[in-house]
C-alpha cells in the first residue's frame, strides 16, 4: 500500500473516550444543579448568578465548555474525514472546525470568567 | 419446498454497462443451501452465470455474498433459514465488480500485507523443538485463528465504504492475531500500519462485521483490544 | 479492475524479463501477446500445502518462483483437512517414528514404498516443528507442547498395542491453520502468485518440461511460463465422484495434463472413501470424531464395528470402516434401510464436543441441520482422497516411464503425486504429512537442480498450441450436449459403479459409460462465450480432464483382479500378494489404457494380513 505515515488517531480517540465520560457526569450536575433535576425548577437569574460568581463553577463550567465543543466538533472531523476524500477539503474543514470552536470558546470564556452579579 | 424467486445481480464487462438484476424461478429441493441453487442455475437454466466456489463447506471463504441484503457464504446459507422464498444475491458491496457476484478481492488482501501478515520473531527457535506457548496463551488466539478471508466483514463496513484506505476489520483481526500471539515480537513493525487513522483509529465500532462474520468472529472486539494494547504502550 | 495481482503487476515478468539472458532464450510463442510470456526460473503449479512448500523452499533458496493456482492460495482444499497431522512427537506419550513407519507401511496394505514411507515419517517431526515455528496456532498440552490426538489407523508398539496421540492438531482446523501460514509465510518471502490462473498444458520440448501454458481467469489470454523447473502439486480428483468431501476445484487437471504429456498414472484403482461423510452431500466430518470417541450405530442401534473391527472398533483405518458401512447399508441395516449410518457423539457430552469438535458440530448443524448434542448425525461413504497419482521418485522427480527415467524438469509433490508413500490406503493426518514433507522435498530438489545452473530452453514457436486450439475449440463450441449434464452422468455412476464395492460387470459398464461420455464431450456447447471469469469455460475444460482422469481410474480398477486396501473388488474378495504386490502404470491411448508394473519396495515390513 502507498500510504503515508500519519500522525495516526490515538490521541483523538482517547480524549474523545475522556471527553465522553466527563460530559456524562458533568452533565448530570449541570441538570442537577441548573435545572434543578429530578424537581425541575426555574431557571431564573436569582438562582444561577450566585453560583456563576464562584471561582470553583467557573472553572468546571470552563472545563464543561471545552470538552463540549472538543467532543462535539471532534465527532464532526470523525464524519469529515470518512466522506471528504480531498486532503485540500479535509485541511479547510478542519480550520473552519478549529475556528468554530475557538471563537465559541472565547465567547463562552468572556460570558463566564469575568461574570459578577448584578447586586 | 415452495418455487424459490432467485433475484441474481448480472454483469458481464464485455456486455453490460452496468449491472441488472435477473430473476430465475424454480422449486428448490429440501436442505438447499443457496450455493446449491446457484450450481442448479449454472448448471441446468444458465452456464453463464458467474461466482466463486471451491470447497462449498465454509472453510476456503470462496463465495462471500450478499444475500438479501445480508453477507455470508453462499455455502453455509440454508435456504429455509432465509424466511422468505425471494432470494436476492448480490457481490459483496464495496469491492469493484469484476463479473455478476465475481468482486476484485485485491484491494482487500492488500490491506493484509499492510499488517504483516505472518509471525515475527527475533529469537531463534529451539532447534528440533516447538516454541513453547502455554495452554492460556494460544487461548488468547480463538476467535481470531479462524478467518478464512472471505471478505465479508470488509465488505460490511461502512466506514470501509466512506473510506477505501480503512485497513478494515479483516486486516485488523489479523493483526491481532500475531499482536496476541505470545510467540510474536514483531510489534513495532505491525504498530506502524495500525497505529494510524486509517487503521484502529478509524473504526466507529459500528459492528456490521461481527454481524457479517459467517465464523462467528468479533473483529470489533479485536480492534478495542487493539486500542487497549496502544493505550498500556503508551501511558 | 487492480491490474496487481497479489503484490505484482499482472504481465510483468521477473528478473529476467527484458535481459540479455532472457533475449537470447526467448522467443515469442505464436498467438500469445508477448506481456502474457512470463519467465522464471521456476514454476509451481497449484497453492495448497505442497505446492506453496515448495514455492516457499525454492524462494528462499534465492531463486525467482511463481505459483500459480486457480484459486486464490488460501481457497486450496488442503485448508479443508480437519483432524491433524501425524508425526511422533511423543509429547503425551511413548511414541516412535518406527511405530509410524509400520503404521503407515500396514495402512498402505504393504503397496506403499517403504523407503519412501520411511523418509517421511524421519521426516514428519522437523516438519511439525518448522510449522510451529512459522507462526502455526496449534492446540497446546499443558506445559505448552504441540498437542496431539487419537487418529485411525495409529497405534504402539508396532501394530500390536493401543492407539497412539500422534495427531497433530489445532482444534479440528489444522489445515485450515497450516495452509494459512504457509501463505502467511510465502506473503513474507515475496513469493509471487499468480492466482486465477488456470493452467492448460505442459509445455514438454525434447524429452525435458520447459514450462506451462495458462489461462488468466479474470482479465481473459494465454500466458506463457517458461521456466527450468515446473513442480506439480494440483492435488486430487475427487470430483470424479458425486459424493465426495472434495473442493469443486479438484478435478484432476494435473494429472490429466500429465497424461497428455505421455506421461503414465500410477495405483489409480486406489480411491478412499472417507467413512464419515454428511449423508446426501459428502462434507467430510473430522475423524477427529471417531478419534475423540464417537460411535457408528446402524438402524437396530448397534455399534457394528465390533463385527469388522473387533479391536479397534470406530478407530479401525478408513478402508475398513466404509465398507463396515457400506455391508451394513447392504444387509438393510442402514438407517431406516436408506444409504446411511448413524455418527453418534452425544455421550461424549456437549463440554466436550464443543471444545474438542467444535467445527464437526458446525458442520452438523449447517449442512445436516443437526445438533451432534441431542441427536446422531447421519453419514455415508464419501470420496476423499486419490492415493494414485503421477509417478515420482523419492525426490518428487515425475518418472517418463513410471519407473527410473525422469522428465527433465518436471517434479510432482502431494496429492497429485504418487511416491507412493500411500500404497493401496491412506492413513489419517498422513495426507497433510504427504503435501508438506514432498512439497519441501520437492522444492529442495528444484533448488539442487538450479544450482546446477540449467540453460533456458528457447521456447518452440507453437508452444502455446495446445493451449489456444482447446480454449478456441470450447469457446466456439456448438453441439447439443451440456458440460454440466456430462459431468453429473460421470459422477454419480463413478459413486456407484467404481465405489465401495466394485465388481467385473461394474466396472466395465462405466467403462462404456466413460468412453460413450468422451464421445459426447466432443459435440458440447457453452453459453459464456466471453474472456472475462469464464467459469463456464473452465468447468468445461475441466470435464474434458474428469474424464480422462475417470478411464484411468475405472480401467485400473478393472485391471487390478485382487482386493487391497481402499479396491475392494466383490469378486475377487481376497489380497493377491503372489500375483499383485506391485504398482499399477497405466498410459491412456488412442487404443485404450495400456498398463505396466513396477515392484514394491519393500525394506523393513514383509506384507503380512491386514487385520485390526
Amino acid at each position: 500500500m502507498k500510504e503515508k505515515r500519519t500522525s495516526g488517531g490515538f490521541y483523538a480517540w482517547l480524549f474523545q473516550r475522556i471527553t465522553g465520560v466527563l460530559l456524562v457526569v458533568l452533565l448530570i450536575v449541570h441538570f442537577w444543579v441548573t435545572h434543578g433535576l429530578p424537581k425541575p425548577e426555574g431557571v431564573t437569574y436569582e438562582r444561577i448568578a450566585p453560583r456563576l460568581a464562584t471561582p470553583t463553577w467557573k472553572v468546571i463550567d470552563m472545563l464543561f465548555l471545552a470538552c463540549a465543543l472538543y467532543h462535539g466538533l471532534n465527532g464532526v472531523w470523525m464524519v469529515v474525514q470518512d466522506y471528504v476524500d480531498s486532503e485540500l477539503w479535509q485541511g479547510i474543514i478542519f480550520f473552519l472546525l478549529v475556528t468554530v470552536g475557538g471563537i465559541l470558546f472565547f465567547l463562552g470564556a468572556i460570558t463566564v470568567i469575568p461574570f459578577k452579579p448584578v447586586a | 419446498m415452495a418455487e424459490y424467486t432467485f433475484r441474481i445481480f448480472r454483469y458481464d464487462p464485455e456486455k453490460d454497462e452496468t449491472g441488472r438484476i435477473q430473476e430465475y424461478r424454480f422449486e428448490p429441493e429440501p436442505g438447499w443451501t443457496v450455493l446449491d441453487a446457484l450450481n442448479y442455475i449454472k448448471w441446468n437454466l444458465d452456464g453463464s452465470l458467474t461466482y466463486r466456489r471451491a470447497c462449498r463447506h465454509g472453510i476456503c471463504g470462496s463465495c462471500g455474498m450478499t444475500i438479501n441484503g445480508k453477507n455470508g457464504l453462499a455455502c453455509e446459507t440454508q435456504l429455509k433459514d432465509l424466511g422468505t422464498t425471494v432470494v436476492t444475491i448480490e457481490p459483496l458491496r464495496g469491492f469493484p465488480v469484476i463479473k455478476d457476484l465475481v468482486v476484485d478481492m485485491e484491494p482487500f488482501y492488500d490491506k493484509l500485507y499492510a499488517i504483516k501478515p505472518y509471525l515475527i520473531t527475533k529469537t531463534p527457535p529451539p532447534t528440533d523443538k516447538e516454541r513453547l506457548q502455554s495452554p492460556e496463551d494460544r487461548k488468547k488466539l480463538d476467535g481470531k485463528y479462524e478467518c478464512i478471508l472471505c471478505g465479508c466483514c470488509t465488505s460490511s463496513c461502512p466506514t470501509y465504504w466512506a473510506d477505501k484506505n480503512f485497513l478494515g476489520p479483516n486486516a485488523l483481526l489479523k493483526a491481532a492475531r500475531f499482536l496476541f500471539d505470545s510467540r510474536d515480537e514483531g510489534f513495532e513493525e505491525r504498530v506502524n500500519a495500525i497505529d494510524d487513522k486509517h487503521g484502529i483509529w478509524r473504526c466507529h465500532t459500528i459492528f456490521n462485521c461481527v454481524e457479517a462474520c459467517p465464523k462467528e468472529l468479533n473483529p470489533t472486539q479485536a480492534i478495542v483490544d487493539l486500542r487497549k494494547l496502544m493505550l498500556r504502550g503508551r501511558l | 479492475m487492480s491490474e496487481y495481482r497479489g503484490m505484482f503487476k499482472v504481465g510483468e515478468c521477473a528478473k529476467y524479463y527484458n535481459t540479455e539472458d532472457a533475449k537470447v532464450v526467448h522467443e515469442e510463442p505464436k498467438g500469445v501477446d508477448i506481456h502474457n510470456v512470463h519467465v522464471h526460473d521456476a514454476v509451481v503449479v497449484g497453492a495448497g500445502l505442497a505446492g506453496m512448500f515448495a514455492a516457499l523452499e525454492i524462494k528462499k533458496a534465492g531463486y525467482d518462483v511463481a505459483c500459480l493456482t486457480k484459486v486464490f492460495p488460501t481457497r486450496s482444499h488442503s485448508g479443508a483437512a480437519q483432524g491433524g497431522i501425524a508425526a511422533a512427537l511423543a509429547n503425551l506419550e511413548e511414541d516412535h517414528v518406527e511405530w509410524h513407519f509400520f503404521d503407515t507401511v500396514k495402512g498402505s496394505d504393504y503397496l506403499g514404498d517403504q523407503d519412501a514411507i520411511e523418509l517421511m515419517v524421519k521426516e514428519a517431526p522437523r516438519i511439525i516443528y518448522e510449522y510451529e515455528h512459522m507462526g502455526v496456532p496449534f492446540s497446546r498440552t499443558p506445559d505448552g507442547k504441540i498437542m496431539q490426538r487419537y487418529f485411525g489407523g495409529h497405534v504402539k508398539d508396532f501394530g500390536r498395542g493401543k492407539p497412539v496421540l500422534r495427531a497433530c492438531m489445532a482444534a479440528d482446523r489444522t489445515g485450515h491453520v497450516l495452509l494459512h501460514t504457509l501463505w502467511e509465510q510465502c506473503v513474507k518471502h515475496q513469493v509471487r502468485f499468480y492466482s486465477e490462473f488456470f493452467v492448460l498444458s505442459l509445455i514438454i520440448k525434447d524429452g525435458k518440461c520447459i514450462g506451462v501454458t495458462a489461462w488468466d481467469l479474470i482479465n481473459g489470454g494465454i500466458h506463457v511460463f517458461q521456466a527450468k523447473a515446473v513442480v506439480l502439486a494440483t492435488g486430487g480428483y475427487g470430483r470424479c465422484f458425486s459424493i465426495t468431501t472434495n473442493s469443486h476445484a479438484n478435478t484432476a487437471d494435473g494429472l490429466s495434463l500429465a497424461m497428455r504429456a505421455g506421461l503414465p498414472l500410477e495405483d489409480m484403482e486406489f480411491v478412499q472413501f472417507h467413512p464419515t461423510g454428511l449423508a446426501g452431500s459428502g462434507i467430510l466430518l473430522s475423524e477427529g470424531a471417531r478419534g475423540e470417541g464417537g460411535y457408528l450405530i446402524n438402524d437396530l442401534g448397534e455399534r457394528f464395528m465390533k463385527r469388522y473391527a473387533p479391536d479397534k472398533m470406530e478407530l479401525a483405518p478408513r478402508d475398513v470402516v466404509s465398507r463396515a458401512e457400506w455391508s451394513e447399508i447392504e444387509a438393510g441395516r442402514g438407517i431406516g434401510g436408506q444409504q446411511y449410518v448413524y455418527l453418534d457423539l452425544r455421550h461424549l457430552g456437549a463440554e466436550k464436543i464443543k471444545e474438542r469438535l467444535p467445527q464437526v458440530r458446525e458442520l452438523a448443524m449447517k449442512f445436516a441441520g443437526v445438533d451432534p448434542i441431542e441427536e446422531p448425525v447421519p453419514i455415508q461413504p464419501t470420496a476423499h482422497y486419490s492415493m494414485g497419482g503421477i509417478p515420482t521418485d523419492i525426490r518428487c522427480r515425475v518418472l517418463a516411464d513410471g519407473k527410473e527415467k525422469w522428465l527433465e524438469g518436471l517434479w510432482a509433490a502431494g496429492e497429485c503425486a504418487c511416491v507412493s508413500v500411500h500404497g493401496a490406503n491412506r492413513l489419517g493426518t498422513n495426507s497433510l504429512l504427504d503435501a508438506s514433507v514432498h512439497g519441501k522435498r520437492a522444492g529442495k530438489d528444484v533448488v539442487a537442480y538450479l544450482s546446477t545452473n540449467p540453460v533456458f530452453e528457447v521456447l518452440p514457436e507453437d508452444a502455446a498450441e495446445p493451449a489456444i486450439k482447446e480454449v478456441e475449440w470450447v469457446l466456439n463450441s456448438n453441439g447439443p450436449e451440456r458440460p454440466a449434464e456430462l459431468r453429473k452422468i460421470l459422477q454419480e455412476n463413478m459413486y456407484t459403479l467404481c465405489g465401495v464395492f466394485r465388481d467385473q460387470e461394474k466396472l466395465e459398464k462405466m467403462y462404456e459409460i466413460i468412453k460413450d461420455l468422451q464421445k459426447r464431450y466432443k459435440n458440447i456447447h457453452i453459453e459464456d462465450r466471453g474472456t472475462k471469469f469464464n467459469t463456464h469455460l473452465m468447468e468445461a475444460i475441466e470435464l474434458g480432464h474428469l474424464l480422462e482422469t475417470a478411464e484411468v481410474i475405472v480401467a485400473s480398477a478393472l485391471n487390478r483382479t485382487e482386493s487391497r486396501g481402499a479396491h475392494y473388488r466383490t469378486d475377487y474378495p481376497k489380497r493377491d500378494d503372489d500375483n499383485w504386490l506391485k504398482h499399477t502404470l497405466a498410459w491412456r491411448t488412442e487404443e485404450g489404457v495400456k498398463f505396466d508394473y513396477k515392484p514394491v519396495v519393500i525394506t523393513r515390513f514383509k506384507p503380512e494380513e491386514r487385520k485390526y
